[in-house]
């Protein structure tokens, strides 16, 4: 039973804590769905009963079974990092000319150019993980040079706190941009003593013990983030 | 909440654990409006949600649908469209060899001098360039040829503004430059004949020839069409059919110049007889890749599915009718689940494959399919005008039927020799005519618009399209329980009038779409 036990809990666990636990309460008795073999009997209800007097109720609507999550296709996540960025994509400089990787390697990565390759393979693969990885730190890299230099109100990664807060000298600050970070890198909305922020301030902490520098910190984050499957996934 | 979930929950109790607090629990697969947004944002305009849009639905907690009917309308959305319809109509034809490799001008190392090397051939006995000296004509216009120390005739060169860069000058070998349209033998310097005839060049600015680049150009402005005839179709919301019966289509420059110059000297694919009247195009030249405009093709034209792309991209009817029929019906031709019966390998096997063993699970629907596009060549994007070209021509009939030299219509587009007896009844007809039944005779002559206007009462194509537009959405083919929400979608979509943009929005508010694990 221990081990059943620790199957099930595994299964269930996940980096971050995402939404509060179902509070104990009584045991939900399991679903009930009408047998297919169950069929109408007419039962006589009357003389003229308007509806043919078939006794047993309509049948609700049957759930709709949720739908996998999928991956970003390369335009997609080209975009989104830009975006989440402030226009600073994944490029490297040859000579004069900046060349955008997503579009270099985009063959590698699984773009169909509809002659050898007419599927687009947007599976997650160690391939894709290795190259978002990559994407992650060159763009985060260039985000943390960038980002304090531009106007506040123009920043999109130090957005409620300054490169150099960190949870011992400003843990408000830190916890409100980590929160704007969710929001505009993974679509969620925490509330300020949301479980699910804990898995971040934790990370932040754990970094900070590494001993590396506040910005190096926060670049942390923000590889964390752009590799984390809720960027990417959707 | 899964089914796991709620063993787990009904059987443990998850806050019971002594780690409870630190296990987290499933996400609700109903999407919150934020990741709503967001998928709605990526789905529809390829980004994420911006500022705005994310303040916006703070206020009301759900997605307002002016934002979706906003997103849309929107030029994004029209670019994911196209994207998406490249996935359906697979439009790269950057493989198809267009330009005669004899037309092809090389570059000599150290001199710069442009020249052609199976011409050099005829012109000066070896497939050595000219002189690197300006060249000097005699009375009659033709350039002074001087013999070398090796024995070969050579002229000097002449500086031309090359077609592909008319703001530059480059030094071409006077042979290859010549302007004249027709040579002295009386060759037409802008056929096939010409590449042969040391009286025929280039043409004026090297109109008629290449360099390199050139047909990466035409390739892919041909691709660009189809993408720009998907974005007319969405931008202006049109009936989806339109896609497949349209007059509408668009050329820049490279394409200009192609269809006025180049489609005479066929290569790997051939554009005999020209289906565009290229003296109603619009004046665009060839360096002017980005400006693009629309034309209106004669009533013989269906949409992309007599495109050069299309045609070019599948180069036979067969391969034509298979991919309408996977893309656009979701019906590939296929054999029987049961497998094939065992061939009797002492039987001569039919040349009908309507009727081979075999072959017929396939081809009976192939055969009549293919048969739309009858009057359009194959390996090429030809046009087979029935003014000139009837399904059944006499002389044809004749040569093949007497073993006279056939001319080159008859050997090109008509059947004119046959493997096999059954094949003789044919002789005479249009090569597409071979083994078509004559009920199928009217899909060849009314050609892929009336394979299109079949699909208005066939009801696999609305299915069809929206199970395309859900895999789109989705990423991936649809599962078992997702494909039960195609048909009330489909519904919608012809409902609406075919367009799809009410298609994609109504995926998108589905409960099908909104729920994600």
């Amino acid at each position: 039973m221990k081990k059943l036990t620790l199957v099930l809990a595994l299964s269930f666990a996940c980096s971050e804590a995402k939404l509060p636990i179902t509070p104990p309460g009584p045991t939900p008795s399991p679903t009930v769905s009408p047998s297919p073999s169950a069929s109408p009997v007419d039962v006589p209800v009357g003389v003229g009963d308007p509806h043919g007097g078939v006794l047993i109720p309509p049948e609700p609507p049957p759930e709709v079974e949720p739908r996998a999550r999928r991956r970003m296709d390369l335009d997609q996540l080209d975009h989104a990092i830009r975006q989440v960025t402030g226009g600073i994509g994944w490029t490297e400089m040859r000579g004069q000319t900046e060349v955008n990787l997503f579009v270099e390697l985009a063959a590698t990565l699984g773009k169909p150019d509809f002659l050898a390759r007419t599927e687009e393979d947007l599976v997650p693969s160690a391939m894709f993980q290795k190259f978002l990885d990559d994407a992650a730190r060159s763009s985060c890299q260039a985000l943390m040079r960038d980002d304090p230099d531009r106007p506040t109100a123009a920043r999109t990664f130090f957005i409620e706190a300054a490169p150099e807060d960190t949870l011992t000298n400003n843990r408000e600050a830190v916890e409100k941009n980590l929160r704007a970070l969710l929001l505009r890198f993974h679509g969620r909305r925490l509330a300020a003593d949301d479980a699910g922020l804990e898995p971040w301030t934790w990370f932040f902490s754990r970094a900070e013990h590494t001993g590396i520098s506040p910005a190096g910190t926060w670049r942390a984050v923000c590889v964390s983030l752009m590799t984390h499957p809720d960027f990417y996934l959707y | 909440m899964s089914m796991l979930a709620l063993l787990f929950s009904a059987s443990m109790g998850l806050a019971a654990l002594p780690n409870g607090e630190a296990i987290c629990g499933p996400d609700d697969p109903e999407l919150d409006a934020d990741r709503y947004l967001r998928a709605l944002t990526l789905d529809l305009a390829g980004r994420l949600p911006t500022d705005a849009e994310r303040a916006a639905i703070a206020v009301t907690g759900e997605v307002p649908e002016a934002l979706i009917d906003e997103l849309i309308a929107g030029e994004a959305f029209v670019e994911r469209a196209v994207r998406t319809h490249r996935a359906i109509l697979w439009n790269n034809v950057a493989n198809v060899d267009l330009l005669n490799f004899q037309a092809s001008l090389q570059i000599e190392a150290g001199t710069n001098l442009y020249w052609r090397s199976f011409y050099a051939f005829n012109a000066r006995g070896e497939r050595v360039p000219c002189r690197n000296v300006p060249a000097t004509f005699r009375p009659d216009g033709s350039p002074e040829m001087e013999v070398g120390a090796d024995g070969f005739r050579r002229e000097g060169y002449v500086l031309v503004h090359p077609y592909w860069a008319p703001a530059t000058e480059i030094k071409v070998c006077a042979l290859d430059a010549q302007t004249t349209a027709r040579s002295p033998l009386g060759n037409d310097c802008a056929t096939s004949a010409g590449l042969n005839d040391a009286g025929c060049g280039c043409g004026a600015n090297l109109r008629l020839c290449r360099n390199g680049q050139q047909q990466g150009a035409v390739t892919s402005a041909f691709a660009g069409d189809i993408d720009r005839r998907v974005a007319a179709l969405i931008r202006d919301d049109r009936p989806y059919l339109e896609l497949f019966t349209s007059r509408r289509a668009f050329v820049n420059g490279p394409l200009v110049h192609f269809y006025r110059y180049q489609t005479q000297i066929p290569a790997g694919a051939t554009f005999r007889p020209l289906g565009v009247d290229a003296e109603r195009l619009p004046d665009i030249g060839f360096n002017e890749a980005e400006r693009w405009e629309e034309i209106e093709l004669d009533d013989a034209h269906a949409g992309v599915l007599t495109s050069p792309a299309w045609l070019l991209r599948f180069q036979t009817n067969r391969a034509r009718a298979a991919h309408w029929l996977d893309a656009m019906l979701c019906s590939p031709v296929s054999p029987p689940a049961s497998g094939f019966p065992p061939i009797d390998v002492t039987e001569r096997p039919n040349p009908d494959l309507q009727q081979r063993e075999g072959c017929k699970y396939c081809h009976a629907l192939l055969e009549p399919t293919g048969a739309h596009w009858a009057r359009w060549t194959e390996r090429g994007a030809g046009w087979l005008d029935p003014a000139r070209y009837p399904s059944m021509r006499d002389d044809c009939k004749r040569c093949a039927e007497t073993g006279l030299a056939c001319s080159s219509e008859c050997r090109t587009y008509y059947l004119t020799r046959g493997f096999s007896a059954e094949e003789r009844p044919y002789f005479g007809q249009l090569n597409a005519y071979a083994f078509l039944r004559p009920e199928h005779h009217a899909f060849a002559e009314a050609g892929p618009k009336l394979l299109a206007a079949k699909t208005e009462v066939d009801e696999r194509f609305p299915r069809c399209v929206t199970r395309r537009a859900m895999q789109s959405l989705f990423g991936r083919a649809l599962s078992a329980e997702e494909s039960a929400a195609v048909e009330p979608l489909a519904r919608t979509f012809v409902a609406s009038g075919h367009h799809y943009r009410a298609l994609v929005k109504a995926i998108v508010t589905s409960p099908v779409y909104r729920r994600v694990r």
